[in-house]
This record gives C-alpha cells, structure tokens and sequence, in this order.
C-alpha cells in the first residue's frame, strides 16, 4: 500500500468516481456484447461513438478460411483480355509488407463483404482512373473478380477460383450487378 | 459500505507513481509517428479525395455511425489540403507527445486527428489504430506528462523526475481496458468452432498474406503442436487479465505476457498492435523498478558528460 495521502479534493473525486462508473458501464455492456444496455441507452452509445471507444476487432475470433485478392479483368474494346493481379503479401520484403498492411486489411476483409458492396464501384473507378488516359478511351469493361484461394486442412496448394463480383463499363458510367 | 469506499479510493485516487504511465506514453507516441510514416506513401489513396483515393466520400459517409463524431476531414472534400495539414500537424503533436511537450494538448491534437483519418477510411483500420485511439483518450486524461518529459524537465528546472505521484485513475482505466480486450477476446473466441477444437491457430499460419516471418514447418504444419498453441492462448487469454491483479505474481505475468505478444509480432504481420499491447502492458510495471532502471543510467551520463 502506498504511503501518499490522497490529494484530490471530496468533490473532485466525486465528479471523477461518477465518470468512472459510466464509462466502466459503457466499456463493458459494450465489449461484452450486452447490446440491450446500449440499445436502451443511446447516451452510453453516442458516447462511445464520439470518442471512438467502440472495439471492433476479435483477435482471430473467426480464423481465417482462405486467402483473398483483388483481381481486374480489362476487357479492351479490340476484344482483348487482361487480368491484373496486386502482388501478394508474401512476395513483398519486410518493409513494403508493413507499408502495404492497410491494402491486405482492405483486400481481406472489407472490399468483398457483402455489406460493403458500394466499395465495389469505388474500387473500379480508382482502378479505371489509375489507367493512362491513352489507354482509358480503348477499356470497354472492367470486371473486378475475387480470387479465393481456400486453406485445405492437410494441403494448402489449392486451386484458386475466381469469383465475378462487379462489372463497370467506363464508357457508359453505368454498371450492373 | 465504509470498506468499499476506501478501496475505491485506495485504487483510484491514492497518488502513484505515473512513471509507468509516462512509458506508456513514449512507446505509443513512438507507434503513432511509425504508423504516420508507413501511412505517408499512400495518404491520398486511402484518405484522399481527388482522383486517386480509392474509397468515395459517398462510401465513407455510408459507414459514420447516426451518433456524432469526429470527422474533421470530411470538412473538406473539394482536395486534399486539409488532409495534408492534418497530416503533419499528426506528426508534429505526435513527436511532442512523446517527448512530453505541452503533453496535454499534443495528445489532445493526436486523438482528434486520429478520429478523423478513422472516419474517413473505415474499410483499412486494424486493431492497432482502434486500440491507439482509445489508448489516446485515456493518456489524455491521465497525468502522464508528470514524468520522463520535457514538461516536467522544464518545470523542475533542469531535473528530470521519474516517478511522479499523482491520482492514477485514468492509467487505471486504461488497465482494466486492456483486461477487458482480454477477456472479450476469450469470450469471443471461446463460441467459435475453431478455437473450439484447437484448429484456428493452424488456419492462420497457413493464411500466408498474414505471416510476417516464417513460422517453422514443425510448428505450421503440426495439427498437434498448433492444437496446443491455440488452446494455450486462450487460457492465457482468460488467465492473464484476472492474475495480472495479484500483486506477487504481476512482473512475472508482465513479463510472460510481453513475450507472448513479440512472438505473436514475429508470425503475424498486423504492424504496431503487438507494441501497442505491450505499452498498456507497460502500465502495470512498478515504479519502483522505473526509478532503478533510470538510477542506473544516471553513471552512464556522469561517464558520458565527463568523456
């Protein structure tokens, strides 16, 4: 036990001890998946929010199933086809690995869930806009693909499958599902 | 009734040495401004506006919570001025943090910025920009700029003191945070098929845009060695923010757990989150062991300034 005498006034430590109790409370029902407590409590919610106290990461709560990647296919309009791959983490040194961590966080997680579908456009225009202007008036559609490779349990040399997810015709500035 | 109040108090409000806090303080400053730079290269693909940024204004606002928030870089939309000037005004509160200049208003700025770049782009946060931000907050009100800082050199006079007594309520609310990312993980972790039957650890190192370093094969590719690895975390998980509180064995559990996060560091490439742990971590270490350490450099400096 410490041999310091508490210095803070009563009042200061009451003022404090009330804030302690409402951010433990807000922390918890939230960590904790208590979500009744911040349906009925939208303060603790805003709360949480304006400061950006929310947690969503789950340390590996799901293992991963297989590895993702962003993939183009460029569809010319003299009826060629080109595939354009990102190169993957593991072919990267230790530097450009830890620079481009934000670009494997996007391509694993957010860029082919489901509820973040409005990416899928974002992603095609930033790929169309990166093209040389030269090249842009000969694109006739992109196709942004997913490219699964799943984990085998005894083997992970599995075929990867390519998964159509969006198609954005530049010409037209209109695309469909 | 009488009991409980007193240890409420003893635990939050009788002054303690903010030495450890102050540790904590340097060691995230130092991951911000690493975060800041490995951000540099690409700030405008993922945080901009102009031609170049991936992810729309449209597609951010889509995901701001219907509560208000922090986002200050939507203020301007039209090019990437502000997000230019929020940038090295980033770098420059975070290099005052972690020296402990004006210690208040740079994590102040930090925490604000930080908020800000988080809202804009979503869709590329890790753990370690959410654990930093919330490690921000809780800086912010601690009194970590008592010690090893320019602040408290200044207003010594020329004397840099180590261990600083004061209220240490917000460096406790940051420990039973880091014992809560503990235990929600467990819990978490602990309803899940994988973790379950000991298989989850074994998916990861076979997730290679994952791995940071090689994982020896006789590791990777052993269902049993793996099986033991997985269910080993989660106790620890489960273990550690419970223990950690009993005096007698903290260092030790300090200790265990700091080696558990650099050999996570090692496998897995989620830049910044295992130094961040382990700056929290750093929270619990006494501060009588923060004044020996820093003692024993004083010869050093005699030596030094004599040479």
């Amino acid at each position: 036990m410490s041999s310091s005498k508490i210095t803070l006034s009563l009042r200061a430590r009451k003022w404090i001890s009330a804030f302690i109790i409402f951010h433990l409370l807000s922390i918890f029902s939230s960590a904790l998946s208590l979500k009744g407590t911040l349906k009925y409590n939208p303060l603790m919610a805003a709360y949480l929010h304006f400061f950006g106290l929310y947690q969503h990461w789950v340390m590996f709560e799901r293992a991963p199933e297989s590895n993702n990647y962003i993939v183009f296919l460029l569809q010319w309009k003299d009826g060629r086809r080109e595939l354009i791959e990102f190169a993957h983490m593991d072919e990267l040194d230790q530097l450009s690995r830890l620079r481009m961590h934000r670009f494997r966080k996007f391509q694993q997680s957010s860029a082919f869930n489901p509820a973040n579908r409005f990416l899928w456009k974002d992603l095609c225009l930033w790929f169309f806009n990166s093209c040389n202007d030269s090249d842009k008036s000969r694109i006739a559609e992109i196709e942004l693909l997913e490219k699964v490779i799943p984990f085998s349990i005894n083997s992970i040399n599995t075929e990867p499958k390519f998964v159509l997810v969006y198609r954005f015709f530049p010409s037209a500035e209109q695309s469909i599902k | 009734m009488k009991a409980l109040l007193e240890c409420w108090n003893e635990f939050f409000f009788r002054p303690h040495s903010s030495g450890a806090i102050a540790l904590c303080r340097i060691l995230s400053g130092l991951v911000l401004l690493f975060s800041l730079y490995l951000m540099y290269g690409d700030l405008t693909t993922w945080l901009g506006y102009d031609r170049d940024a991936v992810v729309s204004l449209e597609s951010s606002l889509a995901c701001l919570p219907k509560y208000p928030c922090l986002a200050l870089l939507n203020l301007n939309a039209m090019n990437d001025d502000l997000l230019f000037f929020f940038y090295w005004l980033a770098v420059l509160s975070a290099a005052f943090m972690t020296i402990g200049y004006r210690t208040k208003l740079s994590i102040a700025i930090c925490f604000i910025l930080l908020q800000s770049i988080m809202r804009r782009n979503p869709f590329i946060l890790s753990g370690s920009d959410e654990l930093l931000s919330q490690m921000l907050f809780y800086l912010f009100l601690s009194n970590c700029g008592a010690s090893l800082s320019l602040d408290a050199y200044l207003k010594e006079k020329a004397r840099m003191p180590v261990n600083d007594k004061s209220a240490p309520w917000a460096q406790r609310l940051l420990q039973i945070n880091l014992c809560l990312i503990y235990l929600q993980t467990f819990i978490l972790k602990l309803q899940q098929a994988d973790w379950q039957n000991g298989s989850a650890l074994y998916k990861v190192f076979q997730a290679r845009e994952l791995l940071h370093f090689p994982v020896p094969d006789f590791i990777s590719s052993s269902q049993i060695i793996c099986r033991c690895f997985t269910w080993s975390a989660l106790l620890f998980e489960l273990l550690l923010p419970v223990l950690i509180w009993y005096r007698p064995w903290r260092k030790w559990l300090v200790v265990l757990a700091i080696i558990f996060h650099l050999c996570m560091e090692y496998c897995l490439n989620i830049p910044l989150f295992q130094y961040l742990m382990i700056a929290c971590l750093l929270t619990f270490v006494d501060g009588v062991y923060i004044k020996r350490f820093f003692h024993r450099l004083r010869p050093l400096r005699k030596v030094h300034s004599k040479a």
